[in-house]
């Protein structure tokens, strides 16, 4: 692998390691109905908008995308159940493809 | 979620019959409730044909959780090709009767959560609890995820005295996984469950851990089906499960101890 390569593959880890956070603590604030959850997933959602570093997770950030804004629209239902659900997977989606990139097999769909 | 779940169904090896290893019936104090047909419902959409189940911690338990303990027994009644019914105890609580009433009645199983319940692993009346259990063989599965904090540690002793204690370490021992891989993982008679455990932690789980090892749990009414098992599957097909290895994971491994 190239220094340019590593570098962007860095950059593309370090992102999908913020929207891993702000995803963490919209999980813990939904999980224990924290009068701050709606914010804290609106601040997971501020994280995957627009198009990631070098673009090669554009359809995990679309399927995240979607994922919270259910989320969030379950939990102003008081639906916790469905809005855990969403914001659960989103993280699972994120911390996997982590993974397949630190593994170089991040081609291959996992979910 | 709708995709999510397309995922999923299209990562279950054909002919499986899903078993979830952790749901629960019945109410608890923080108004979490879920019913037997409500559970059923959740099973049969999602392909899931047979289920643990045990009483949450529920308002009305009392001393000895009779209460809760009859609720689950109806419900196993009422579907009894659905669930494998596992009664609760409060180790803090008079227990030895509740424990040979369950037994007697055909319970398949004991649930003990150190949280809910406020007690150690290695408080003497839960260690008694697990004694009784290895002499009746019956299986126990115990809360190990979620606000537990020493789990490896106090279980040890216990498990090595009652080296047949069949144990389903619930949520798979969340913030202890690699310890408890590395210390209960060649016991074959343990199990590690994999409700709402993260697909990052269940992925070192999986990497680290006999595949035959591992069995499927969703934690109804806290989680649900299509998220768990989205988790679940997710990681094992990261960590490189054969289909062999998935249908084990989902219903073989834990069919081998309640079929």
């Amino acid at each position: 692998m190239s220094g340019e390569e590593a570098a962007a593959r860095g950059l593309r880890t370090a992102h999908l390691l913020r929207v891993n956070s702000y995803l963490d603590w919209a999980m813990v604030s939904v999980w224990a109905a924290s009068a701050r959850a709606d914010v804290t997933l609106g601040m997971a959602e501020a994280s995957v908008r627009g198009k990631g570093p070098g673009g090669a997770d554009e359809e995990l950030l679309r399927k995240l995308r979607a994922l919270i804004r259910e989320s969030r629209e379950h939990y102003a239902d008081n639906d916790f159940p469905a809005a855990m659900s969403r914001v659960r997977t989103s993280q699972d989606l994120v911390s996997i493809r982590i993974i397949k990139v630190s593994e170089g097999r991040e081609e291959e769909d996992f979910g | 979620m709708a995709e999510v779940w397309d995922w999923v169904l299209s990562r279950v090896p054909p002919g499986t019959e899903i078993f979830d290893a952790h749901a629960h019936i019945g109410a608890d104090l923080d108004g979490r409730e879920m019913t037997a047909t409500g559970l059923r419902e959740r099973m049969q959409a999602a392909g899931v044909t047979r289920s643990i189940v045990f009483p949450l911690n529920d308002p009305n338990a009392r001393e000895d959780f009779s209460g809760p303990n009859d609720t689950l027994w109806e419900a196993y009644e009422a579907y009894p090709g659905f669930f494998v019914p596992f009664f609760r105890l409060n180790p803090h609580r008079p227990y030895e009767q509740e424990f040979e009433r369950c037994v007697e009645r055909g319970f398949m199983g004991l649930k003990l959560h150190p949280v809910s319940q406020d007690f150690a692993l290695d408080d003497p009346r839960a260690v008694e609890l697990f004694r009784m259990a290895a002499g009746r063989d019956l299986p126990v599965l115990i809360h190990a995820g979620f606000a537990m904090q020493r789990i490896v540690e106090p279980l040890r002793p216990t498990l090595e005295e009652y080296p047949e204690l069949r144990l389903i370490v619930g949520h798979s021992a969340m913030v202890e996984i690699l310890e408890a891989v590395r210390t209960f993982g060649e016991n074959p008679n343990v199990l590690f469950e994999t409700s709402v455990v993260k697909a990052k932690d269940l992925y070192v789980l999986m990497r680290t851990l006999a595949p035959e090892k591992v069995c499927f749990g969703s934690d109804i009414p806290y989680g649900d089906l299509p998220s768990t098992l989205h988790a679940t599957l997710t990681a094992a097909e990261a960590a490189g499960y054969s289909e062999d290895e998935l249908r084990g994971l989902l219903s073989g491994n834990i069919r081998r101890w309640f079929g």
